[in-house]
């Protein structure tokens, strides 16, 4: 018994890469995928982790030593490098817990479907990472784990809830019918959207501009390599570096070039085991209309999103150097899809409300991205990464920035995150009424509902 | 020796949305014995125009309703890999453009 103990300790203590693997094994042969294939996706998952590990290593030393030296050089305090998305995401599977979240978000939405509180089945795996992520920050500031869990709880059905409140929306914007969206980044509308009707009141806001030429101007700016390849020269020079920045440029474009690399091998590894999932909960619903939640990129087709997010690059790396308290560089997440794709459903695409939500929400990123840098650093290093003396890794852009911040705030007794927490309860009733109206507009638009 | 058909799909960064439709694929080519024959990447949508020169048919993820972009390889509608509903049929509809049978 005790050298069982103490294989399964060993095992344990080699962390996520190891352990997990042997986790989605088993988990995939009790959905009843073939005990060879699974045994693959777990792999594949474990070689994620130590990829993902592998660049915030090479992203750390590079980017981030020329980073620092750029700080210097300019006097300011930015100690945290933003990593992104993917591998903030990807590292919060690393987490102890993670692997409960599968079965309390797919069994909660199997409860909510069967009692009628939602008409959206979430067909998204990607995303129980972002109530991972959740669940991991409020246990690091609360010390305890079932309330991170309960706050995720809360998340998953705020976010059902939001699904099926707009998805007439959605199929007018995409023509797709049938299909709802759970991602977390939406509930941010229920800032956005009381924003939007007011910007309606200003005539310069109502009128809109044509995207589609604006970003054929764009061009080759907007991508990713490219993006990463201008920042990083930029932050050379200034730190600087020469001719050297040339190099921390190309660095800088490889390390954004490899992170979705490495990050959709994730997906890779969870596809099938989700995909199982997802069949049995269909047998189980024979005949019932469901609605398939999925994740945001059935937008990405809109140029306004885009367009959105290039123009906000500017305005949040000037502000990171001048706002006080900021300790974050945006970097990884410079195309910051969370807040300008959600702000497109709230504005209806109209690009200058768009941009308007986007500005005002970068000092509310930074704060938040600086606020939660520490765990983020603590679970990069969990995760076996090595990071340069007095480095932090943080997420500019994180989803629902503002909402994660307030509920913390409010959880370790912060006055402004209780004046939060129930300014946002406040709106969600508003919110949740327009949608009435909008839905209701949208689907005689299409012609779905009757106009009387 | 035949060269492999490249199919490709994008999505927003070309992490979550597009690998699990990739994966799904090429899951489908290998029970249909055709994984010799065409293989699925994921790629970053920002960087599309770079990754249809080199590949023989783009599988869509992002519809619109209103404007659709006209590409010079094959294209094909892909939310049914992501709904679950008719992806059999956008499976075969993959097969017959590539002529891969």
């Amino acid at each position: 018994m005790e050298v069982l103990a103490n294989i399964f300790q060993s095992i344990l203590d080699m962390g996520a890469a190891v352990f997990l693997p042997i986790v989605l094994t088993i988990i995939g042969i009790i959905v009843g995928l073939k005990p060879a294939k699974s045994f693959s996706s777990g792999l594949t998952l474990g070689v994620a982790f130590i990829g993902i590990s592998l660049v915030i290593d090479f992203m750390g030393t590079t980017v981030g030593t020329a980073s620092q030296e750029f700080v210097t050089n300019l006097g300011i305090q930015l100690n945290a490098l933003d990593m992104g998305w993917a591998p903030a995401l990807g590292l919060a599977w690393t987490w102890r817990y993670a692997f409960l979240m599968f079965p309390v978000q797919i069994g909660l939405n199997i409860l909510l479907l069967i009692i009628g509180w939602t008409a959206t089945l979430n067909v998204d795996m990607w995303n129980v990472a972002n109530k991972i992520f959740t669940a991991y920050i409020v246990a690091s500031v609360t010390g305890n784990a079932i309330i991170g869990f309960a706050v995720a709880i809360i998340q998953i059905i705020a976010e059902l809830k939001n699904a099926d409140a707009t998805k007439n929306q959605l199929q007018e914007l995409t023509g797709i019918p049938g299909v709802s969206m759970p991602h977390p980044m939406f509930l941010s509308n229920i800032i956005f959207y009381p924003i939007s009707r007011l910007l309606d009141k200003v005539p310069f806001m109502r009128k809109t501009v044509n995207v589609e030429t604006l970003q054929e101007k764009i061009g080759i700016f907007g991508e990713t390599h490219v993006m990463g390849f201008i920042i990083g020269t930029l932050v050379g020079l200034f730190g600087g570096q020469g001719i050297q920045s040339l190099m921390t440029g190309v660095q800088a474009g490889a390390a954004l070039t490899l992170f979705p690399m490495v990050s959709k091998l994730f997906m890779t590894a969870l596809t099938p085991i989700s995909d199982a999932a997802n069949n049995y909960i269909k047998k189980k619903f024979p005949g019932r209309d469901l609605v398939i939640g999925l994740d945001w990129p059935i937008l990405a087709g809109n140029s306004e999103i885009w367009v959105a997010i290039i123009f906000t690059i500017p305005v949040a790396l000037g502000l990171s150097l001048i706002l006080p308290e900021n300790i974050v560089l945006p970097f990884g997440n410079l195309m910051n899809v969370c807040v300008c794709a959600a702000a497109f459903i709230s504005c209806k695409g109209n690009l200058k409300k768009m941009l308007f939500i986007s500005w005002i929400m970068v000092p509310i990123l930074l704060w938040s991205a600086s606020s939660f840098a520490p765990m983020l650093t603590q679970l990069a290093i969990d995760n076996g990464t090595s990071l340069p003396d007095g480095q932090l890794m943080a997420w500019w852009g994180m989803d629902i920035s503002e909402i994660r911040w307030a509920i913390v705030e409010a959880l370790q007794g912060n006055i402004f995150g209780y004046i939060g927490v129930v300014g946002l309860a406040i709106l969600s009733f508003f919110y949740f009424k327009w949608q009435k109206e909008e839905e209701h507009n949208a689907g005689v638009r299409m012609g779905i509902i009757d106009s009387k | 020796m035949i060269k492999m058909k490249l199919i490709i799909v994008a999505c927003g960064g070309g992490i979550a949305t597009s690998a699990t439709v990739a994966t799904k694929i090429n899951d489908k080519l290998r029970e249909l014995k055709l994984s010799s024959k065409a293989k699925v990447e994921a790629v970053d949508i920002k960087s599309l125009d770079t990754h249809i020169s080199t590949a023989d048919l783009y599988v869509s993820i992002t519809p619109m309703a209103k404007k659709s972009k006209e590409y010079s390889i094959p294209t094909v509608n892909g939310i049914s890999f992501l709904t679950g509903v008719g992806s059999e049929d956008t499976m075969n509809q993959i097969v017959e453009l590539l002529d891969l049978k």
